[in-house]
Order: structure tokens, then C-alpha cells, then sequence
């Protein structure tokens, strides 16, 4: 089945073609006006959403050689998300679907995070446990098969996308600079500087503790020293990334152990930070388990997550109403 | 056969309406609060099974797209890009400014000049001006109380109605004529109209008539007191 797929949930307007579980196209219009803002303004997210979405769908029917006609599902992001832009891309596609008297498929935007993984080959078997980090969210997701996913663990306040944003805003660095703490922190040492790790229960995670920390410690530093961050930029950044990554892999670690999982993985748009990528590596090679992560493209968010769930949902005949709303939140069943 | 869907989410409400060789022949309305994305779809389903359409049939998809609710105006939009996308049919876009305009003049005649006030809330309104041929004089604005008397005070010595919702009569009295739901048998000869003349709306860049920009604050530095 061709399913055209779109997601919409956030600050990028994406949109991709599958066919039989096979991604044909996945094209994706960020959203640079944020960037002088320090961070997503949701008014100005809608707004961009309502001018990309038709090019958007447009490119990714071109690119995969494909006439509107020729689509049998539609597929949307229904939540979770910022509600003005998760509504442009919902009343689109359920537009498309109605236009067409097509079947409609509504996505979760962190389950289709999830299935990522079962895009491109190797793909991992089950169980299988995911770790999906994000600037919204941190996520333990243990997955028995395709659509049957637990969220067993996740944030309680900040998520670490959050927390290197954060951190990076305090030393100065322009938004989004998560990528630029990586970056810096690859010619830093992580020991040099120590953070708290949380200490949380079962596979609970917090951020908001290190966000204090480093703000706390970064005042005493400019205090002896106004050229502090300057002059130990890359340290720090070594050791903010070190706690944070050192908080996400000791919670994977533990789930893989109590859980009895051999295939992990991580996804989300902080699984692009080269630091977590080889910690979850080496936690699979020191362990014998094998390590899923997806490809860059479908890391951050994208419309091939969504048309990939949307594929499995198809085959398990789970379809929408042309009423289905989208929503701000969306609840997972916490095991 | 010439038709036309006719879409509006500028209010709380949501309504849809067809138009037939430039006549309204059917109208569905759903006044429910906070409802519009999920009834939107429905209530075109039942109004193509009332009028016995299919939606390929359409020659064109009409839309309100504002001012209002900017996540009402989304939803209409979103929905009529959608449909003209899939069906490759045109996108015909009406601020109210304009459709107020339209039903004022079939309203009250023998006036030179034609203003719509809108309310912008904060003490703001949005106004536009036509003649009686629907030129536009004065392209729609969104100014103060200050600003709006200016205008109207600029204008030739000729006879002028102005048209406007509650909050517009009760700021510039009784010379406002309460006019602010979009009357769809005028919309319908608005959009027959626009249809005849070809005037569309580019379906890719076809946005709601925010009329306002994004206004944003400075983010305080830590410690900063307002």
C-alpha cells in the first residue's frame, strides 16, 4: 500500500512517501525564524506550517515519482506537539483522505520516534528496548512487537535535549546548541568538571537538578574568573555532556539487565550527539547486546517515522475517523 | 454545473455551504465550542450527501480565511488547501473585511463609500474600504481607535456606511450599522463572482488573514525585574 505520510508536530513541516514499508521519499522544511528567538515560538511554528505544507507534500509525491492519485492512505502526526502546527498538518492530510475517500491513519509522534527503527536494515527483534531522546522528551520505550509498545520510564522534568539546549544557552552559545556542546565537548575532558547524576527509581529520569548545577557553578566560575567560560569552554561542555549521557546510558542499562533485552537502540534528535552514539555502543559491546540507530535523517523529526507506523497500523487495520482531533499530549501506557 | 464550497471557521463556529450556478443551495452550521477540527470533515460529508455532491465535482473551494481565531482560521484553511491539493481544484480566499463589504452594499444602497470595523481586541479594530463597484479605496488595516477616526475623517465629503460587529458600534456610536456574521447567500454571489473571474489564492502560499504580526518579548535575563 502507498501511504503518504505527514508530520507536523513541532517547528519542521515533513512529509514522506511508503510504499509496502518501503520509504520512497521523506522531505522535511525546517524552520530557521526560531533561531534569533532561542527556541521554537509556536505562533510563528503554525504559521510557517500553513505556507510549507503543500510544497512540502508536493516534493515528496515528485520525489518519489508518485501522482496524488496513485495514494491509497493517508497518514498524519496526531500528537504529541505544539496544537497550531499539529492542527495544519492534521486538517491537511484528513482533508487528502476525504478528498480521495481515502483511509486515514492518526500517528503518535514518540511511538513513530520508535519506529524509526524498522526503516532501514539491520532492524532489531523483540523485545526491544529504546531510548528516545529529544528536546521534548526522554523516553524508555520497551517494545514486544511493532504497535506494542510500554513506556517504562521517562523524564519527570526537563528532557536532556532540554538540558543541553539549556546549558548551552548559559554558556552563551547561539540555538539551537545542542549540536555545538557535542561539538566542543569532543576535544574536552568529560572529568573535568563533576555534575550530579539523578538518582531516581526504576528508570525515571530528572534534568532540571543539572540545569541548577551548571547555572550555579558557571556564576561561581565568572565570579573568581570573568573569562571562565571562555577559557574552559570545551571542558565543560565535556563534562555536561559526560553527566547527561552518563545519566541516560546508567537507566538503559539498568532496563536492558532487569528486562532481559538484547537488541536496544536509541532514537530521537539528541541520538545524533556523537558522545551518546558511542556510549551505546560500548554499552552493547560490553554487554553482547546488539545496538540499534537509525539514520540521522529519521533521528530528528521526519515524515518516514510516521509513514513507517503508519505502515504497520495499516496491517493491522487500525485506521481514524475523519473526526479524530490531534492533541497537545498524548498518554502512553506506563507499565 | 458550476460549484462551489463554501468554508468558514472565522467564529466559533463552523459552517460549510455549497453554491450552485451562483445560488446557495445548502448550508450546514455546528456551533459547539472548541469543535471545528473535529467536525469540520463531517459536516462536508453531509453536505455532499444532502446536495447529492461528489467533492470532484467542485469547480472551486472557497475559504473565510479571517480575521478571527487564529487556530479556527487554521483549521478552515488547512482543510481547504487540503481539498483543492487533492482534488486540483482552485483556492478562493475572502477576508470578511471584503465579504462584509460585499453584503453592505447589496444591503444599503446609494452610498458612495463602504468601511467594514472589525474589533482587533485591545482597543484595536481592523478596517477596511470599498466603493460601491466593491474597489477597494483603503485596504484592510489594523489600527487604534485613533487611527480608525483619521481614516474615516480623511475621506471625501461624500455619503459613507459603515459596517461593523458590537464592539466597532459601541466605540464609534450609532453611525456603525451592526453587520459582523458573514451572510452566505451574499458570500455565495461573492464567490460565483470571484470563480467567473478567475481570482484564486496561489493554493502553496494561501495563508489566513492574520492581519496582526507575531509579537514577541525580549526574553528577560535572569535576575532581570520587569
Amino acid at each position: 500500500m502507498k501511504i503518504l505520510a505527514i508530520e507536523s508536530s513541532c517547528d519542521d513541516t515533513g512529509a514522506a512517501i511508503i510504499d509496502d514499508g518501503h520509504i520512497k521519499s521523506n522531505v522535511i522544511a525546517s524552520q530557521s525564524v526560531h533561531e534569533q528567538y532561542g527556541g521554537v515560538v509556536p505562533e510563528m511554528a503554525s504559521r510557517a506550517h500553513m505556507q510549507n505544507i503543500v510544497p512540502v507534500v508536493a516534493v515528496a509525491l515528485n520525489q518519489a515519482q508518485m501522482a496524488i492519485e496513485e495514494i491509497e492512505a493517508i497518514a498524519f502526526t496526531q500528537a504529541p506537539g505544539l496544537i497550531g502546527s499539529l492542527l495544519v498538518g492534521a486538517g491537511f492530510a484528513k482533508a487528502i483522505a476525504q478528498a480521495r475517500n481515502l483511509p486515514l491513519i492518526a500517528v503518535h509522534h514518540m511511538q513513530a520516534h520508535v519506529m524509526a527503527h524498522f526503516i532501514d536494515e539491520p532492524k532489531p527483534n523483540f523485545p526491544f528496548l529504546c531510548l528516545t531522546v529529544s528536546g521534548g522528551h526522554t523516553q524508555l520505550v520497551l517494545c514486544k512487537s511493532h504497535l506494542d509498545m510500554t513506556l517504562i520510564g521517562e523524564t519527570i522534568d526537563d528532557a536532556a535535549g532540554e538540558a543541553f539546549d539549556k546549558t548551552a544557552k548559559m554558556l552563551g552559545l547561539p540555538y539551537p546548541g545542542g549540536p555545538l556542546v557535542d561539538k566542543l565537548a569532543a576535544e574536552g575532558n568529560p572529568l573535568q568538571y563533576s555534575f550530579p547524576i539523578s538518582s531516581l527509581p526504576d528508570y525515571q529520569f530528572t534534568f532540571s537538578g543539572l540545569k541548577t548545577s551548571v547555572l550555579y557553578f558557571l556564576q561561581k566560575g565568572k565570579k573568581e574568573n570573568p573569562n571562565f567560560i571562555a577559557e574552559n569552554l570545551k571542558d565543560i561542555c565535556a563534562s555536561v555532556q559526560y553527566t547527561i549521557i552518563e545519566s541516560l546510558i546508567r537507566k538503559l542499562k539498568k532496563a536492558a539487565k532487569e528486562l532481559g533485552v538484547q537488541h536496544i537502540g536509541i532514537a530521537g534528535g539528541v541520538s545524533a550527539n556523537s558522545g551518546l552514539r558511542q556510549a551505546v555502543k560500548n554499552l552493547g559491546e560490553q554487554n553482547g547486546w546488539q545496538v540499534f540507530i537509525p539514520d540521522f535523517q529519521y533521528c530528528t523529526d521526519n515524515a518516514a517515522m510516521i509513514a513507517i507506523t503508519a505502515h504497520y497500523k495499516q496491517l493491522a487495520g487500525e485506521y481514524a475517523e475523519l473526526g479524530t482531533i490531534p492533541t497537545a499530549r498524548a498518554t502512553w501506557s506506563h507499565e | 454545473m458550476e460549484q462551489i464550497l463554501l468554508i468558514d471557521t472565522s467564529t466559533q463556529k463552523c459552517s460549510v455551504g455549497l453554491v450552485r450556478d451562483g445560488a446557495l443551495v445548502h448550508t450546514l452550521s455546528h456551533d459547539e465550542q472548541q469543535s471545528q477540527a473535529a467536525v469540520i470533515n463531517t459536516l462536508i460529508e453531509q453536505l455532499c450527501l444532502q446536495a447529492q455532491l461528489q467533492l470532484a465535482e467542485l469547480s472551486a473551494i472557497a475559504v473565510c480565511s479571517g480575521p478571527g481565531s487564529y487556530t479556527g482560521l487554521r483549521i478552515g484553511m488547512a482543510a481547504a488547501k487540503g481539498l483543492a491539493f487533492a482534488l486540483a481544484k482552485p483556492i478562493i480566499s475572502h477576508h470578511k473585511l471584503e465579504l462584509l463589504a460585499f453584503q453592505n452594499i447589496n444591503t444599503n444602497d446609494n452610498y458612495w463609500f463602504y468601511a467594514t470595523l472589525i474589533s482587533a481586541r485591545e482597543g484595536e479594530f481592523f478596517i477596511a474600504i470599498y466603493d460601491a463597484d466593491m474597489q477597494i479605496v483603503h485596504q484592510p488595516i489594523h489600527a487604534n481607535t485613533e487611527a480608525v477616526l483619521d481614516l474615516l475623517h480623511k475621506l471625501p465629503a461624500n455619503p459613507l456606511c459603515i459596517v461593523g460587529d458590537a464592539m466597532a458600534q459601541q466605540t464609534f456610536g450609532d453611525k456603525v450599522h451592526l453587520m459582523s456574521a458573514i451572510d452566505f447567500e451574499h458570500w455565495a454571489t461573492w464567490a460565483a463572482n470571484s470563480l467567473a473571474n478567475q481570482d484564486f489564492a496561489d493554493l502553496a502560499t494561501a495563508v489566513p488573514f492574520y492581519m496582526k504580526e507575531v509579537f514577541i518579548y525580549a526574553p528577560r535575563e535572569r535576575g532581570e525585574h520587569s
